[in-house]
């Protein structure tokens, strides 16, 4: 019965990382496609669920290993480590703040506007996606892609390693062009609104906002709305469009002493998530690569030969020959199978002809003998 | 007593009923639970000489009532397999062709049925006659010669040339395969194999005892057939004339009784034959078999991935 529950619990996982995995894609595309804040507001709250889903189950993993005094041994040697780094960093830098975000400051677009603001650490919540691409290897540890558990060890080694440094590159270059403060779009996006600001309040008309507003917003095509003193004298739309289309990343906000100005960043936000489909197509299409092609290959040219020599050992009935691929007849995999075919296998044959007994029936291939 | 042997007929058929036995013949089947039995002896005469079972009895009396029970068993199917085998797939026509022939095909396969009920008799033979049973079953010889006349190479010629066989294909193979039924036909006239060496190998004196002993036995079968039976058994090594179907016999018989039918080749593996083929090079001289007629077999295995 444990068996049955434990085993109904991992495919709820596998079922959930093959869900967060399309939901993160979803999220970058929603964005490139434009589609509306009420579907990109679900994909935020459903991110925030499997952040909470895998954190919980890091926990409870991770608590289970040290009641059994294994907390390392899951931690390093059973990738307890990318369970972390692919739920708690999400939940509490990325998720989490979006999602609490959303709890109080969504249906009061205007009014919340300065609340929203605090979704400056949006960099931060950018960098921390990043680990979201941790989790496709957390699949090595659910789907049995091959018979061999060398075979199996092996590729999700090589593929932990490949993917993590992959992902820990862009982590580290992200923080250091954060801390740095090199170059980016948003950089010159920001530097540029804040002259245009400046220049309209230098040489704005203060007897007619309105139409200075009108001439600011001909000029500045990123610019929604302008306020004075707390009224609104420019707006590119009408609030229901605001409501369906913007998120809080949506937009950018200024503030002087006695204007408001709302900018919208919508572009900046596409450009970003081209990378991260990217990023993301990167990792899918590397443990594509690693499944379909190498772990095969490895299968051949490593696990199959040793299978089939195990068998020749164990088994007395079980004389056939390791096959020699010429292409790898180098290999020391198949230079044993060679020694294996021309020494063991003819003398294990003349030593069966002795009329020892020899049989593959055990005791315990019969259950009911004696019933 | 008739209770104990009831024991004993649902031990051994439960015995019979594992699956990993399905696919062997049932001399095959036989070989694996006398083998079993040998090896579990200690862990299965506990239970064997309980009351449930056979009290009061030793071992040695157990095990003489399950093997006679096991080969009981075993003859219930192999005897009309083999009966089968030899009025539906060989065909005693060419017999004609060794010498003339004044007995009906009907008459001589008789005969050679009931000499192979002989052979059956006592252990060694039975284990023998495993391998020629399976060659026949699954169409061995008629798979090689195809390959073998197809190619007109080295053992094409010394069977039609050397050996001097007037005969097409065909009758070539029903010659090997009754070569094959009579091949066990050494342990009919001596339990003690009168061998040299363990490799299955018997002099040239015992041989012609044999030989002279079956022309009597079986006097439908010309002397030729005959030595072609018993002298495959003979290492090829130290009689350089044997005959050509004499050598086949013996590869044959000892291949289709290591190589399963429908074996499962794990990936990386060669084929089943393929294997064989190659490690009977290597142990030629061991087994007494004709390097060159292995090397021509293997290619062929190896082209077909048999």
């Amino acid at each position: 019965m444990q068996k049955k529950i434990k085993s109904f619990v991992e495919s709820i996982v596998v079922m959930a990382i093959f869900l967060v995995l399309i939901q993160t894609f979803l999220e970058d595309y929603s964005v490139l496609a434009g589609w509306s804040w009420n579907f990109r507001k679900i994909l935020i709250y459903s991110g925030f669920g499997f952040d909470l889903f895998f954190s919980i189950e890091f926990l409870i993993r991770f608590f289970s290993a040290l009641l059994n005094k294994k907390g390392s041994i899951y931690f390093l040697e059973g990738k307890g480590w990318i369970d972390f780094l692919a739920s708690i960093p999400l939940l509490i830098f990325n998720s989490g703040p979006s999602f609490f975000a959303l709890i109080t400051g969504s249906g009061f677009f205007f009014g919340m506007g300065g609340l929203l603001n605090i979704l400056k650490i949006i960099k931060v919540i950018r960098i921390a996606r990043i680990l979201r691409l941790l989790r496709i290897l957390k699949i090595f540890r659910q789907i049995k892609h091959t018979g061999s558990l060398m075979a199996q060890r092996h590729i999700a080694k090589i593929t932990t390693l490949s993917i993590t440094t992959f992902v820990f590159t862009l982590l580290v270059f992200s923080i250091f062009s954060g801390l740095i403060a090199l170059p980016s779009s948003e950089v010159k996006f920001e530097n540029n609104q804040k002259l245009s600001i400046s220049k309209f309040i230098e040489n704005k008309d203060n007897t007619n906002l309105s139409e200075a507003a009108g001439n600011f917003a001909d000029y500045e095509s990123d610019l929604l709305i302008i306020k004075n003193n707390g009224n609104t004298i420019f707006s590119r739309f009408d609030n229901p469009f605001y409501s369906t289309v913007f998120g809080p990343g949506d937009y950018k906000y200024f503030k002087t002493s006695e204007f408001e100005f709302f900018f919208d960043v919508r572009e900046l936000s596409q450009i970003q998530a081209i990378s991260n489909i990217m990023f993301f197509l990167v990792v899918v299409m590397s443990v594509l690569v690693f499944l379909v092609y190498y772990s095969p290959h490895f299968a051949m040219t490593i696990s199959d030969p040793i299978h089939v020599m195990k068998r020749g050992f164990l088994e007395k009935d079980y004389n056939l020959e390791v096959e020699i691929p010429e292409l790898y007849k180098n290999d020391d995999i198949y230079k044993l199978g060679s020694l294996y075919n021309e020494i063991y296998l003819p003398m294990k044959v003349r030593e069966t002809d002795t009329g020892n007994s020899h049989t593959n029936l055990s005791m315990d291939d019969f259950e009911d003998l004696f019933k | 007593m008739s209770t104990e042997i009831d024991k004993a007929e649902l031990f051994v058929t439960r015995l019979l009923s594992n699956p990993t036995l399905l696919t062997l013949n049932p001399l095959q089947k036989e070989e694996q639970i006398l083998s079993f039995m040998e090896i579990n002896a200690k862990q299965l005469l506990p239970t064997l000489s309980s009351d449930a079972f056979f009290p009061g009895l030793s071992w040695t009396a157990i095990r003489s009532l399950l093997v006679g029970k096991l080969r009981e068993l075993i003859d219930e199917s192999l005897i009309p397999g083999l009966q089968r085998q030899l009025y539906e797939k060989i065909d005693f026509g060419f017999i004609s062709l060794l010498r003339q022939q004044s007995w009906p095909q009907e008459k001589s396969k008789e005969a050679v049925f009931n000499f192979t009920k002989k052979i059956i008799i006592s252990p060694e033979g039975r284990n023998d006659f495993s391998g020629s049973y399976n060659a026949i079953s699954n169409q061995i010889v008629h798979k090689y010669l195809n390959s073998i006349f197809s190619a007109h190479s080295y053992i094409h010629f010394e069977l039609t040339k050397v050996q001097r066989l007037k005969m097409n294909k065909d009758e070539i193979i029903n010659m090997i395969n009754i070569s094959l039924l009579l091949k066990p036909s050494i342990y009919v006239f001596s339990s003690s194999m009168n061998k040299e060496s363990s490799s299955g190998i018997i002099t040239q004196s015992f041989a012609e005892k044999v030989e002279a002993s079956l022309i009597k036995e079986i006097p439908s079968l010309p002397e030729v057939l005959i030595k072609s039976g018993v002298r495959s058994n003979l290492s090829f090594r130290d009689h350089k004339y044997l005959q050509a179907t004499a050598r086949l016999t013996s590869i044959f018989n000892t291949m289709a009784r290591s190589v399963k039918a429908d074996m499962k080749v794990d990936r990386g593996a060669s084929s089943p034959e393929k294997s064989w083929f190659s490690i009977a090079r290597k142990n030629y001289k061991y087994f007494g078999w004709d390097i060159k007629m292995l090397d021509e077999l293997y290619r062929f295995s190896a082209e077909n991935n048999w």
